[in-house]
């Protein structure tokens, strides 16, 4: 079922909230590694 | 994924955890953590290589059942990469943190847009709802000990409460909402 633009345009900022390893800048977390560009912490 | 990182040299060993929830019990009828098992032997990955813990039906359970399992196989652990479906990764990673302190995690799960997300799912309606049911147990089960805790930005929470407004609360945790 398509849902408003008001609804998705919400909903992609808890998608990105909650989207720690790939998120573009959001939220600094210690966890934040992207999976295609990983690093291992040291 | 999870095979992926195992095939990087990631991880030397791979737990499943997971019996089925409602979104999965009719495609996973022998359990989440056993069909991903089969997944991965498929795509090569060693049986050896791989432990299953079947009992799990939430996240605290998918941590503490493994750290469990883990200890009984005599597998010394430092760091885990912790793969889930996106949406979730914060949430596996403040359980983990509360349920398993000494250990470090690292983030993974498949790499995809929302937009992607809604068509492998093919219900958008039903994956708004589980964005906000998982960040209302971000918001709630701090308090509760579930989870560590961790900054909810205004325009995040904003977003959410709008949501909540507008009746998309079909996941939330009943007694909270």
């Amino acid at each position: 079922m398509t849902q408003p633009d008001a609804v998705m345009k919400d909903a992609q900022l808890l998608w990105d909230y909650q989207l720690m390893s790939h998120s573009p800048g959001r939220v600094p977390s210690p966890s934040a590694w992207a999976v295609t560009t990983w690093a291992w912490p040291t | 994924m999870t095979a992926e990182l195992y095939w990087q040299g990631m991880a030397p060993l791979i737990v499943f955890t997971g019996a089925t929830s409602r979104t999965t019990r009719e495609r996973m009828p022998r359990g989440e953590a056993e069909h991903y098992r089969e997944r991965a032997i498929e795509l090569g990955v060693p049986s050896d290589a791989i432990l299953v813990e079947p009992r799990a039906r939430n996240t605290g359970e998918n941590i503490r059942f493994s750290r469990a399992l883990l200890e009984e196989h005599g597998v010394p652990v430092s760091s885990v990469p912790l793969v889930s479906k996106p949406y979730e990764e914060r949430r596996a990673y403040a359980t983990a943190r509360k349920l398993w302190p000494d250990v470090e995690f690292v983030n993974a799960s498949g790499p995809m847009t929302l937009a992607d997300y809604i068509d492998s799912i093919g219900d958008a309606r039903l994956v708004v709802d589980m964005l906000v049911g998982a960040l209302q147990r971000l918001l709630i089960y701090p308090a509760q000990g579930f989870v560590i805790s961790q900054e909810v930005p205004q325009d995040v929470r904003d977003a959410y409460e709008r949501l909540c407004a507008q009746g998309v609360t079909s996941r939330l945790v009943p007694d909270a909402a």
